[in-house]
């Protein structure tokens, strides 16, 4: 289990590359791996970047206006010519400003001293503005990094927000009268967490551990009531060191809450269960 | 390879080879290659930027692009490659300009791409959003026309950052298979 949750989190971060989302630092981690040879990568990666590519095909077409395309042949043709047609040109050109031979007439000495001199000047213009150039796009590119890492701490600092409003509507839903906790347990009786139930805010507070799905399955949490047909509460997500803390809405019309169910689902919405119960509990 | 030229398409463009030899590469027209692929840029760009001013500069810089790299496997690959360079534009151009929607969902976005269930007509684009269910096309949409990140997107859909990352991956995974099942139909 443990390795298809690695498998799992491999192709999660194959999506992300192949959408051109993750920051530099993840960037480099996963074509590490890829050149490490991870197989579950390369696939991942080749079947998501096939999807990317027929979505950017997906946007509908729109004529833009005519002046557009004149712009365009007009601005390339103002550009210096591909690199393979360039070759010639850049020929000439260095034919064109070749020096000439010099001349066996020797010149004042005067005009040689200023000749160097403006060279000089020029060649340390030229440096200067070279370092400038360089320490702009080294700022730029840290620029750029720093408002990645922000945007990822902006997330995680909104994912622990919502962990903390979790965790306070957990203690509030405690100290409700009718609220109740729901021990559950594994088919071998092994406790693995509690759900806490809401009767009437009709919520349903998940915090369980279990070990990332395997590909292509998803936790699902069954509402059962008695010998009714059993109602899917939700998808519960596994976060990474396998926890899972989650929230989930009820609709109104549900009769009271007898047992719930955790299973193990290939289908996406089943409406019921098809594999057993991983993980069960009823109400204290 | 296949060599974009500025004017008409011809058969064959000069190239000096290593060996110091002239011999001729397979081209094609830039002007062609705008006739056949702009009306799909300018719509990515409009779907990213929704602004046609902001759309048609990004275009301009986009085949300027093109133009400075010059040679590309086929013509498929460097409609792809435009694609590519226009949906990256896009979002940076997005971002230079106060960034993507941070309150809202794209909903007009969904709506203009993925609402409509009508059977795509000949070149049209195939309607692959709709193998999505609701909030992993939201997830895609936000990551593919906006290049947020799964920090951003959770903040979006008030979701767990793994819970994005787990529809993201599922969404591009399900968008594969429809187009499996598609090319397979059309055989």
């Amino acid at each position: 289990m443990r390795y298809r949750g690695e498998e799992e989190q491999a192709r999660r971060q194959a999506a992300l590359y192949a959408l051109g989302i993750l920051n530099q630092h993840e960037s480099e981690i996963f074509e590490t791996r890829l050149r490490e040879g991870c197989t579950t990568c390369r696939h991942a990666l080749e079947e998501f970047r096939s999807a990317v590519r027929e979505l950017h095909r997906s946007a509908p077409k729109t004529v833009p206006p005519a002046y557009l395309k004149d712009l365009v042949l007009a601005r390339v043709a103002r550009e210096p010519m591909s690199p393979t047609t360039a070759i010639p040109q850049a020929t000439a050109a260095e034919t064109r400003t070749s020096p000439r031979p010099p001349s066996k007439q020797k010149g004042p000495v005067l005009a040689w001293v200023l000749a160097v001199a403006a060279l000089v000047a020029a060649g340390y213009l030229l440096y200067i503005w070279q370092e400038t150039e360089r320490s702009l796009q080294t700022e730029t590119f840290k620029t750029a990094v720093l408002e990645s890492e922000a945007r990822e701490l902006q997330g995680e600092l909104t994912e622990a927000a919502l962990r903390l409003e979790t965790l306070e509507e957990m203690r509030r839903i405690l100290g409700l009268p009718n609220s109740r906790m729901i021990r559950l347990e594994g088919s071998d009786a092994s406790p693995a967490g509690e759900v806490y139930w809401s009767p009437q805010d009709n919520l349903l507070i998940v915090s369980a551990r279990l070990e990332q799905p395997p590909p292509g399955r998803q936790y699902l949490i069954w509402y059962l009531s008695g010998p009714q047909t059993p109602h899917a509460a939700g998808t519960l997500d596994v976060q990474a060191p396998g926890e899972v803390l989650q929230k989930l809405e009820l609709s109104s019309d549900l009769p009271p809450l007898t047992a719930v169910g955790v299973t193990l689902e290939e289908v996406a919405d089943p409406e019921d269960p098809t594999t057993p119960f991983l993980l069960r509990g009823v109400p204290n | 390879m296949v060599q974009l030229t500025l004017n008409t398409p011809q058969a064959s463009s000069p190239r000096e080879s290593e060996k110091g030899r002239i011999e001729h590469e397979p081209s094609f027209g830039l002007e062609e290659l705008y006739d056949r692929t702009a009306p799909r840029v300018f719509g990515l760009l409009l779907k990213i930027l929704e602004r046609r001013s902001a759309a048609e500069e990004v275009v301009l810089d986009v085949y300027t692009q093109a133009w400075r790299e010059g040679h590309f496997e086929s013509e498929t690959d460097a409609e792809e490659r435009l694609l590519q360079l226009a949906r990256s534009r896009g979002i940076e151009q997005l971002r230079n300009t106060g960034g993507p929607p941070v309150t809202e969902p794209p909903t007009v976005a969904m709506g203009t791409v993925a609402g409509e269930n009508k059977p795509p007509g000949e070149g049209e684009p195939r309607d692959i959003w709709g193998s999505l269910d609701l909030e992993d096309r939201t997830a895609l949409e936000l990551a593919f026309y906006f290049g947020l990140n799964t920090g951003e997107i959770a903040l979006q859909l008030k979701l767990p950052r793994e819970a994005v990352r787990r529809r993201l991956a599922e969404a591009l995974s399900r968008l594969h298979q429809a187009l499996q099942d598609q090319r397979r139909g059309e055989r």
